[in-house]
């Protein structure tokens, strides 16, 4: 080392001490720093909370709109599945999800691993965590309440989460003519409909039951519904009654269930 | 009879005799403790590895020395941040390499990346052969000719590893990246730095 660096260095120290002891610096406390890391904390543990609420709840809206059952329906049920995908709450959950791990890689444990590691292991967790909460009936009880107006927050959230569109309906199969071949419909919103069933109509491999909560695909024309398919839920499905546009809404709202209907 | 004065440089050569033996965790702790004179033990031990540090990853900078100041001057105002269980080296060098990064980010001639794709998919890294360390001397050598030339993130950690002989675990530390990720970032720097250098030897 010259004797110039170490002049420069020794000049240094000095300088260092000096600003350090004209009281311009202090010293941050302990409880700075644990205020600190307890707020990192809360924020990742509310990020990775919301993030997964909106996954169950998307998981929900899958549920709920039989939109697992579009796949096999063909090309078309592709294309109503791709239609019908919850694109804002999708990108949402990126948004959050990114913050998310923005936020994760504070901490060791998540900086030393390789992020797709990271980054597949969060999205395992909340899919797994998020489905399972959408098991539960906690967005059904919510969806209820947003239905009954008894929701102060996330009403139109939930309002628009059950969305029939134009060609692919849910509701229940009540009767059947045998000489028009047609089923008479009746779908979650009130509506009743006829659904014709031809050679080309996807059906399942097994007979349909009656009062037994159903995807119907194919558009309505005059109150008929020339089906492309036809797929029942999974056994013990709940099916969340839909709001009409405009209809009144009920103070205490309930789903109606197949049993319902019978009586 | 020895006089007070003669008495008090035993007693100060004494107490710098204590704070050699004292390890940088230990002395840390007593500043963490209120003891603010000692930091300048500390800062008497890093400022030569920290200047040397921002002579070669601040190399076309002018604002080095100010930069250094900075690094202390942050260092002990978080001292209370610092684990007295882990090595306070990887500590003030990261304080180090951040406060060089803002220098780079304010001055906008060179571009710093919050996230970088080989932080994604970084593979298990074998441990350095006895041959590579026989070539590290020549390649610090083009190293130092070819720093400027450098992206930030590859000069990082070449810097830390051919000039402050930091292991991977340590630079991993600094840089807050996985171990694996510090392995690519070298072989590819080594790589650039090797075009950069024939480039400069055919010119």
């Amino acid at each position: 080392m010259s004797d110039e660096t170490k002049k420069k260095i020794k000049d240094l120290s000095a300088k260092v001490l000096e600003t350090i002891k004209s009281d311009n610096v202090t010293m941050h406390s302990r409880y700075y720093f644990m205020a600190r890391s307890t707020l990192w904390t809360l924020g990742l543990i509310l990020a990775f909370s919301v993030t997964l609420y909106i996954v169950s709840f998307i998981a929900f809206v899958f549920r709920g709109n039989g939109l697992l059952l579009l796949p096999a329906l063909g090309g078309h049920g592709w294309f109503v599945l791709f239609m019908s995908l919850p694109w804002l709450l999708l990108v949402l959950v990126f948004g959050i999800f990114v913050v998310l791990q923005l936020l994760s890689m504070h901490f060791s444990f998540v900086y030393k691993r390789p992020l797709v590691h990271t980054i597949l292991g969060s999205i395992f967790l909340l899919v797994v965590s998020g489905v399972l909460l959408a098991q539960t009936t906690i967005h059904e009880r919510v969806y209820e309440m947003s239905v009954g107006r008894k929701l102060p927050f996330a009403g139109q959230f939930y309002a628009h989460a059950l969305l029939d569109r134009d060609d692919s309906h849910v509701g229940l199969l009540t009767t059947f003519d045998k000489e028009t071949a047609s089923y008479v419909f009746e779908r979650r919103d009130g509506g009743s409909f006829t659904v014709v069933v031809t050679e080309e109509t996807r059906l399942p491999p097994f007979a349909l039951e009656f009062n037994f909560p159903v995807l119907v695909l194919g558009e309505i024309e005059n109150g008929v519904i020339n089906a492309l398919g036809i797929r029942p839920f999974a056994p013990n499905t709940v099916l969340l009654r839909r709001e009409q546009p405009g209809e009144k809404r009920t103070p205490t709202p309930r789903p109606y269930r197949p049993t319902e209907l019978d009586n | 009879m020895t006089s007070p004065e003669c008495s008090n440089n035993r007693n100060g050569n004494l107490l710098a005799r204590r704070m050699t033996e004292q390890t940088d965790e230990e002395i840390a702790a007593k500043v963490q403790r209120g003891d603010t004179d000692i930091f300048g033990v500390l800062v008497g031990r890093y400022e030569s590895k920290i200047m040397r540090y921002a002579n070669k990853f601040l190399y076309a900078y002018q604002d080095r020395e100010d930069a250094v100041q900075e690094v202390f001057i942050k260092a002990y105002q978080n001292i209370q941040s610092f684990r007295t269980h882990d090595r306070f080296s990887p500590w003030i060098y990261r304080i180090a390499h951040n406060t060089f990064l803002n220098v780079v980010r304010k001055q906008s001639r060179e571009k710093v990346h919050l996230f970088s794709t080989d932080q994604l998919f970084a593979l298990q890294i074998k441990d350095q052969s006895v041959e590579e360390r026989h070539e590290q001397k020549q390649e610090r050598e083009i190293l130092d000719l070819c720093l400027d030339k450098l992206d930030v993130k590859y000069r990082e950690v070449l810097v830390l590893y051919y000039f402050e002989e930091k292991d991977y675990e340590e630079i991993a530390d600094i840089l807050q990246i996985p171990k694996a990720t510090v392995g690519v970032r070298l072989a590819r720097g080594r790589k650039r730095m090797k075009t950069i250098y024939q480039s400069i030897q055919t010119v």
